[in-house]
């Protein structure tokens, strides 16, 4: 049967067929009998890793006897790590069954406490991790760890000046960076973007940290730059922190916000390109394709992917990503009215300057009025700077 | 040709590196009256995080390491996924085990086979695969009935389900619930009892100390349509509060009132205290039978979507259940309520045996204990 | 029994909506959180050096001694049982001393612990159970090594002349129990363990004979008192602290409470002869502590009973290392506590070309910027790198010094009296204080304060202008106030440590 003769029947078979994949973005959908022993269904995280074949092992450890802190604890911390390297969620999940004992105590040991804490923030249980936080520093006043913690947390929740109480703390108890860039991510958000950065940077110069503390003060470094519209140094600050880490997910995301403002949408795509495991970097990218004209037909892949894992997302019932949505409804479907809900549901949650820059630039496009008070409120109470916010916002705040 | 090769690049490009996602299994459960079918994709990197799949320890999971291993994993999947219908679980078994990919890697495909000895209009599906490994696992259950399908999700927090009793339209789901309350009441002897015992008197009348028969059918008719009356609005309104959870009782408690209720009610017959306000009782106990039929229709599932309906269908059901009883007793009753037998065989007598069953059934509930097993009415 | 249905092939009707719901569920959502995250910062507080003092003694008596004391593991709450605080054996803890105005080590003093455990057991139900705790209950704790104590810790003190690796460590000798061990005595578990814990604690000052030294020293390690006092949680606090500075209230220096007022610490505290310091090469001499640890470390799997459930081998690396105080904040990031850090003085050059970009100043004026305060704009801080890099010229400052930090101190400068000394040391008139060495007694909080806002260069020291520094004659404070008042007038100088049990009272504020 040649191809020619029947291509009419082709044709629709292969329309119907790359309609189906493209929708489904997976193989067939029907399950199959694999032809021989050998063939290889699924690489495990641990082959492209060494040491999470050790957490394994200390998983199966932990098994024989869950009630063992000691392993518990360094299953749980290693997964977070994981998690945050590997940018996979079931990590998280993992390093919550390795607290499974002590998840629901009202009182577990201390570094129990702190790791719950860590798990519920990853979690958007802010409220939860912030009760456990509050009492392991009350038990122990001089934990760097918990008031770090604490005081990122407070940080994404906007609550500046109780944030910035407990950066100060860390001065005998952490890096002086660590201490300067926990206080700059408060301050440069509350008035002092200058003062933030000029102090931020003097820390930097400084050596002696972990690569992980210089790559977070960097990237920190980076978007107060951006925010007050000094795109070299932020460029700068950005390509600094990628040498030190090129797969951190949240970097990524942020460097590539950066370069699709300033319309290098194909860096970003570049970027990006071996990030589509990661819904927020998938999101980017979809953004990136969308300004290239001869990516028309990934773009058109990528962005039913997207239509696909929110809609799975919601099924699951997760509302992790609600800034990410709202980025997709506004900037991807040109649905403005869907993208202000998003972004105010995520903004009960979260106000970060993305999630104060997604809402307002929603508020700008669907022009709801409650969500554009609600900008204009926080501007001008907490006289924060950030260029490409106040200009969605209409101006400076008055 | 052209497009053809566009068409395949189009495909090519269209097929992904894995994404990264939380747990999540997907479950598909087709339901064709008994009969139930479906399959079940369980992530191979969950199954390895439970069981251990890779035998070598090379980091890759082989169609031979996972064939090893088929056994081990029908049997944890089935330890950790129950449907029960009519307050009975079915029966579940996995007849095939292949492989499909999702978008965050390759699954083991449980073709799923059971059946319900007891088919109600619901199921009742407890999910509670990997929760204790990965508590962040959900469970995507997609349910087929009647050619609609509808999505659930469980959770460590919700793993219970009730799927069902939707399907069909309205008109059907209605009919299956007011079918299960006819069953039920005919079923559930104490209940019928108890209103037996109520109505055998209903015929007669008592005058100086002795029973005689009553001379007008329309004061029997009246007197049984009081009492079924009050009985029935008494146990709908505890049925409506018991199911929609806003009044629970400990059942045992519930049961053994219930017991208490048939032996005061015959009771009655043999030492006639109560006569007039014979549907005064009829309501007081209707009450507490009214969470006696809720603990039934707990087994059978309300499905949420209908609550209202389904939990009316029911409701009537119990009715018209009672209402044929009534309808099948009074006339037969009337006809022979001048004869000895009547009188003595069977409103005493018969009031005396119900004393005791009931009497039995109340220390069987009371003290949790079995000594009529086979009379025990649910 | 249910709705009525037409038979239909169920696997067609399951397939259907599988191939819609996997396109549904193709993919959930991914990644960690989209929101910033604290990373993990590393603490051992185990190793963590935390207070650094060196001073002429100012016990009568004494003036021929230099007392040196290092402190660790801080924060300790009183109620830390069942363990209490012990340091970690596998770690060397040391002093090092520069007697020639160079950046490497000319004398360093080694401590080393040990801990063993009796495992007295009770019988309990017929079967011998291990006993939990420190203490076996058998009667008051009040000797050295008592056999009321479960668990006792040990410590063996070495010294070796010259830079560390080259030299070899020789024992320090106890002459007052001979050997050359020496006990350390238990943390304050509480008064119905020891009753009187002063008096335990003192028969654990010990006389020692140093090789290499004439004439002896004394040795003391144990839990004291955190003196380091400091408003930790007030400091920065941009609602609470009103006053930071005299001028702006008078009693501004009291206003506070200590932060640390309830905590413990672990004191290693050596007093030697100044000529075993000095080896007749100068009056000035400089020092710093560390602590060292094997550079691998792995926790195993499954922890056996004993005390340590580590597995360790390999070579040394530094982890902690702490000479003049706040350091860390005021000059260079040379504080940290994780294995990338193991810098050295000899090292210290760069910093002296780097803009020296300290921490306090930049928080001071994002917090009271509105009030008027400004940071020093000379850079570099050549005023801190005075007092912290090189000694301050006249004062504490070698010849051919080379640039590093140490806590530095001119031996020649007699001591001040505890009555009489200066909380504010060399700024407030008393040469016998910081940054001349450091006193217990000297409010380096203050001190610092006023210094990182430019006090030096109000006073034209360290090559920088009073026009450099526009508000440095503030009289800054934290509001935790202390003097020597708070401490002894004898060796080792730290008051002994708040009780675990009971209580209530602990400290004093």
């Amino acid at each position: 049967m040649s191809v020619m003769q029947h291509a009419s029947a082709w044709r629709k078979l292969g329309v119907a067929l790359a309609a189906a994949v493209s929708m489904t973005g997976a193989a067939v959908a029907a399950p199959y009998l694999p032809t021989d022993d050998s063939v290889v269904l699924e690489r495990l995280p641990e082959k492209l890793d060494p040491a999470l074949g050790e957490l394994k092992r200390m998983r199966v450890a932990l098994k024989a006897d869950p009630a063992n802190l000691d392993i518990a604890l360094i299953v749980a911390r290693r997964s977070i790590e994981a998690a945050r390297e590997t940018g996979d969620p079931r990590f998280l999940g993992q390093a919550q069954a390795a607290l499974a004992p002590w998840w629901s105590a009202a009182d577990p040991p201390a570094a129990a406490l702190l790791l719950r804490a860590t798990v519920r923030q990853s979690q958007h249980d802010f409220a939860g991790a912030l009760a456990d936080l509050d009492r392991l520093i009350t038990k122990r006043p001089g934990d760097g760890q918990a008031l770090l913690t604490r005081a990122t947390i407070l940080t994404v929740q906007g609550r500046y000046a109780d944030a910035q109480r407990d950066c100060a703390r860390l001065l005998r108890l952490a890096s002086g960076l660590v201490t300067t860039a926990c206080l700059a991510s408060a301050s440069s958000l509350h008035g002092d973007a200058a003062g933030a950065y000029r102090g931020l940077t003097q820390a930097l110069l400084r050596a002696g940290d972990t690569a992980d503390a210089r790559e977070w003060a960097l990237t920190l470094a980076a978007e107060i730059a951006w925010r007050r519209g000094d795109a070299a140094a932020a460029e700068a600050h950005f390509r600094e922190a990628l040498a030190l880490d090129s797969r951190d997910g949240y970097l990524l995301g942020a460097y590539a916000d950066f370069l699709l403002d300033r319309n290098r949408a194909r860096e970003a795509a570049t970027l990006l390109a071996g990030g589509t495991r990661n819904d927020a970097l998938l999101l980017r990218l979809a953004l990136a394709e969308k300004a290239l004209p001869d990516r028309r037909s990934e773009f058109a892949v990528h962005r039913q992917q997207l239509a696909d894992r929110f809609a799975a997302a919601k099924q699951r019932g997760d509302t992790l990503h609600l800034r990410e949505e709202a980025r997709f409804r506004l900037d991807i479907e040109g649905d403005a009215s869907a993208a202000v809900a998003l972004a105010l549901a995520n903004w009960n949650v979260q106000r970060e300057p993305a999630d104060l820059r997604i809402l307002a630039a929603a508020a700008r496009a669907s022009g709801d009025g409650e969500a554009g008070r609600i900008v204009a409120a926080w501007l001008a109470s907490t006289r924060i700077e950030d260029a490409a916010v106040v200009a969605l916002a209409g101006g400076p705040a008055r | 040709m052209k497009r053809m090769i566009v068409l395949l690049l189009v495909i090519a490009v269209a097929v992904p590196a894995f994404a990264h996602k939380a747990s999540d299994a997907y479950l598909t459960v087709a339901r064709d009256g008994a009969i139930l079918s479906g399959r079940w994709d369980l992530a191979l990197r969950d199954l390895d995080l439970a069981l251990g799949l890779d035998a070598d320890g090379d980091g890759e999971i082989t169609w031979g390491e996972v064939r090893a291993r088929q056994d081990a994993i029908a049997a944890l999947a089935l330890t950790r996924l129950a449907i029960s219908s009519g307050g009975e679980k079915c029966t579940l078994q996995a007849t095939d085990l292949t492989i499909d990919t999702h978008t965050d890697g390759a699954y083991a495909v449980l073709a799923l086979a059971g059946s319900c000895p007891h088919p109600g209009p619901t199921l009742a599906i407890d999910y509670s695969f990997l929760f204790d490994i990965d508590p962040q696992h959900r469970g995507l259950l997609n349910y087929v009935e009647a050619g609609e399908s509808r999505s659930l999700v469980f959770s460590a927090e919700h793993p219970r389900q009730v799927a069902g009793g939707d399907a069909g339209g309205p008109l059907a789901q209605f009919a299956a619930y007011v079918h299960e309350g006819v069953w039920h009441i005919w079923l559930g002897f104490d209940h019928i009892l108890f209103l037996v015992s109520l109505l055998l008197p209903a015929v007669l009348v008592r005058r100086d100390g002795a029973w005689q028969a009553a001379t007008k059918f329309r004061d029997a008719f009246w007197d049984v349509a009081r009492i079924v009356t009050a009985f029935t609005l008494a146990h709908s309104i505890t049925l409506t509060l018991a199911a929609l959870s806003i009044v629970s009782l400990p059942s045992r408690w519930v049961e053994s009132a219930i017991a208490l209720s048939v032996v005061l009610a015959a009771l009655n017959n043999v030492f006639p205290i109560v006569q007039r306000g014979r549907w005064i009782a009829a309501f007081a106990f209707g009450l507490l039978h009214g969470f006696g039929f809720a603990g039934a229709l707990a087994d059978l599932g309300l499905p949420t979507g209908s609550l209202a309906l389904s939990l009316a269908g029911f409701n009537i059901g119990v009715e018209l259940g009672q209402l044929a009883i009534v309808a099948a007793f009074l006339p037969v009753a009337f006809a022979l309520r001048s004869t000895w037998a009547y009188r003595r065989v069977v409103l005493a007598g018969g009031s005396t045996a119900i004393v005791a069953i009931a009497g039995a059934w109340l220390v069987e509930r009371a003290f949790d204990l079995s000594l009529f097993a086979p009379l025990a009415a649910g | 029994m249910t709705t009525a249905n037409r038979f239909r092939p169920l696997f067609r009707q399951a397939l259907l909506p599988l191939v819609i719901g996997a396109a549904l569920v193709a993919g959930g959502p991914a990644g960690a959180s989209s929101h910033r995250e604290a990373p993990f910062i590393a603490t051992q507080p185990q190793l963590d050096g935390t207070d650094f003092y060196m001073f002429r003694s100012y016990e009568p008596g004494r003036e021929g001694y230099v007392t040196l004391v290092a402190n660790y593991l801080p924060l300790q709450a009183p109620y830390g049982g069942p363990n209490y605080f012990k340091l970690d054996p596998n770690a060397i803890y040391e002093i090092h001393v520069t007697n020639n105005g160079g950046a490497v080590e000319n004398i360093t003093f080694q401590f080393r612990f040990q801990t063993t455990l009796d495992d007295n057991q009770f019988t309990v139900g017929g079967k011998k159970v291990s006993i939990p705790v420190a203490q076996n209950g058998s009667g008051d704790v009040n000797t050295p090594n008592s056999p009321a104590l479960n668990v006792h810790e040990k410590y063996s003190l070495f010294v070796y002349y010259g830079p560390h690796g080259q030299a070899i460590p020789a024992p320090v000798a106890n002459v007052t129990k001979g050997g050359t061990t020496f006990d350390k005595p238990v943390d304050y578990i509480g008064n119905k363990t020891i009753s009187n814990y002063v008096a335990y604690a003192n028969k654990h000052i010990w006389e020692i004979s140093v090789p290499g030294c004439s004439g002896t020293g004394r040795v003391f390690v144990g839990q004291r008192k955190d003196p380091f006092r400091v408003n930790l949680g007030e400091t920065f606090d941009l609602v609470n602290i009103k006053y930071p500075a005299t001028e702006l209230l008078a009693g501004a220096e009291f206003a506070t409470a200590d932060s640390l007022h309830d905590s413990n610490v672990t004191a290693l505290a050596l007093e030697l002869p100044i000529a075993c310091l000095t080896q007749g090469k100068g009056d000035i001499i400089g020092a710093w502590t560390t602590s060292s640890v094997p550079a691998t470390r792995t926790l195993t799997a499954t922890p056996g009973s004993g005390l340590d459930p580590t597995a360790q081998g390999g070579n040394f690396v530094q982890v902690s290392r702490l000479g003049a105080p706040l350091v860390n904040e005021v000059v260079v990031g040379l504080k940290d506590k994780n294995k990338f850090n193991g810098s050295e003085p000899k090292d210290d050059g760069q910093f002296a070309d780097y803009v020296t970009n300290p921490t306090l100043p930049m928080l001071l004026e994002v917090l009271f910027g509105g009030a008027g305060v400004k940071a020093p704009t000379n850079f570099p801080r050549t005023d801190l790198v005075a007092a912290f890099l090189t000694g301050v010229p006249g004062l504490n400052q070698p010849p051919n010094v080379v640039v590093s930090e140490q806590l530095r101190l001119n031996t020649s400068i007699p001591p001040t009296s505890a009555a009489i000394q200066s909380r504010f040391g060399v700024i407030g008139g008393d040469a016998a204080g910081f940054p001349n060495g450091r006193r217990p007694g000297d409010d380096v909080v203050d001190i610092e304060l006023r210094v990182a806002m430019g006090v030096l260069c109000t006073l034209n020291v360290g090559g920088c202008k009073p026009s450099d520094a526009p508000a440095g004659s503030l009289h800054y404070t934290d509001g935790a106030y202390t003097s020597s008042y708070f401490f002894e007038t004898s060796f080792p100088y730290l008051r002994a440590p708040l009780k675990g049990s009971p209580n209530d009272d602990n400290a004093i504020k």
